[in-house]
């Protein structure tokens, strides 16, 4: 659908006015929609999840407070995600006072910007649980049907929205949701294992 | 927790939802850990299948900012985003009908008669409005002695505009002023 980026904009916006009339509420609503994406985009500055977490609170708390401010002229999510780089600029520089390592923690965050794989996690526990993580994932996805793998594979790595890939994969789209959602399901219930022993956040 | 739930989770992120499906959603999330754990779990398999480190959240992080935000004093402003919006738009097309309203009557009088023809003709074509129509001049006439002395009086103390348009009188009017 070419208009879900107005309906998610919609929906932002319904929620700040709530926010601005005193719904405290309605804020929690927009960190359960954004929390995913900007403790993501945070760690790729601070480098470390437990961080990246806390980070990622005082940029929500930061947008809380400049919620008056936001008159609507860039959507919600940009504004929110140039308050979060701020306060994670904010943060590497206050650790530099500490290390001296701003100008290349600055650096390395914009290269990670451009190139996800170079992602490298503090703590070698961390690294391996990750890794672990990961070869679960890429394991479950091989063992995917062949039609689920690759909607799956065409939303996730290539972006690709889905009347593309009803298109791609000729079917019609609620079959490519459908597809997309047991593909999720199936990860998940691999994963479930790994994630219960609470080892990994 | 339902499939139809969960599926709307996998939609939620893909942002395939619509507004309202999506706020439900959220409320239903809000209310339900299980719910909120599935939707991290399905967000981080994403990060995971892009090779960015999955960052699994078990619900505290909702949790520490609501209690953090419950702190911070409410806000009360006036509602503005559509609702100030939507005036504008209405103001814009105020302002355009007034424009052609204003363009319209200009054009109208344009194509119209004087007044006084427009009397004129009126008269002549019906003899009833007779009296009427000649009103105006009637009243000229009971002006003219008036606008007669008043014209006198300008002549005897202007020494310039309004003493005569003969340019031969001028000179003399002035002096005559200036004696005075």
């Amino acid at each position: 659908m070419n208009n879900q980026p107005s309906i998610s904009a919609e929906l932002d916006e319904e929620l700040v006015a709530r926010v601005q009339r005193g719904d405290k509420k309605a804020f929690d609503l927009l960190v359960i929609k954004y929390q995913h994406k900007i403790i993501q985009l945070v760690n790729r500055y601070v480098k470390d999840p437990c961080e990246a977490q806390d980070v990622a609170q005082e940029a929500f708390i930061k947008a809380y407070r400049a919620l008056n401010n936001f008159r609507g002229d860039a959507a919600f999510y940009t504004w929110l995600y140039r308050i979060a780089i701020n306060t994670a600029k904010n943060y590497l520089q206050a650790r530099s006072r500490r290390s001296g390592q701003f100008e290349v923690d600055i650096q390395d965050a914009e290269k990670v910007e451009n190139a996800p794989q170079l992602h490298d996690l503090n703590s070698p526990d961390n690294h391996l649980a990750n890794q672990q993580i990961i070869e679960t994932i890429k394991e479950a996805i091989s063992l995917l049907p062949e039609e689920m793998r690759t909607a799956i594979v065409l939303r996730e790595f290539e972006g690709m929205s889905y009347e593309q890939i009803a298109e791609a994969m000729d079917c019609p789209i609620g079959t490519v949701r459908s597809r997309i959602f047991r593909a999720r399901e199936a990860i998940n219930e691999k994963l479930s294992p790994l994630l219960t022993h609470g080892e990994f956040r | 927790m339902n499939n139809q739930l969960k599926q709307q989770l996998s939609e939620f992120l893909d942002d395939q939802l619509d507004a309202q499906t999506a706020l439900n959603l959220l409320r239903e999330i809000q209310d339900d850990k299980q719910l909120a754990l599935t939707l991290n779990r399905y967000a981080a398999i994403g990060h995971a299948l892009k090779n960015t480190p999955p960052i699994f959240d078990d619900g505290t992080f909702l949790a520490a900012v609501s209690a953090q935000i419950q702190q911070e004093p409410s806000y009360l402003l006036p509602t503005q985003s559509k609702q100030t919006h939507e005036p504008r738009r209405y103001q814009v097309l105020a302002a355009a009908a007034s424009v052609a309203l204003v363009v319209f009557l200009g054009t109208q009088t344009l194509h119209q008669p004087t007044t006084r023809e427009s009397v004129t003709n009126v008269a002549l074509s019906d003899p009833k409005h007779l009296t009427t129509a000649a009103r105006p001049n009637a009243k000229e006439a009971e002006l003219a002695p008036l606008n007669e002395r008043i014209h006198d009086y300008l002549q005897a103390h202007n020494n310039g505009v309004y003493t005569s348009s003969d340019p031969g009188l001028h000179q003399a009017a002035k002096v005559t002023a200036y004696s005075k």
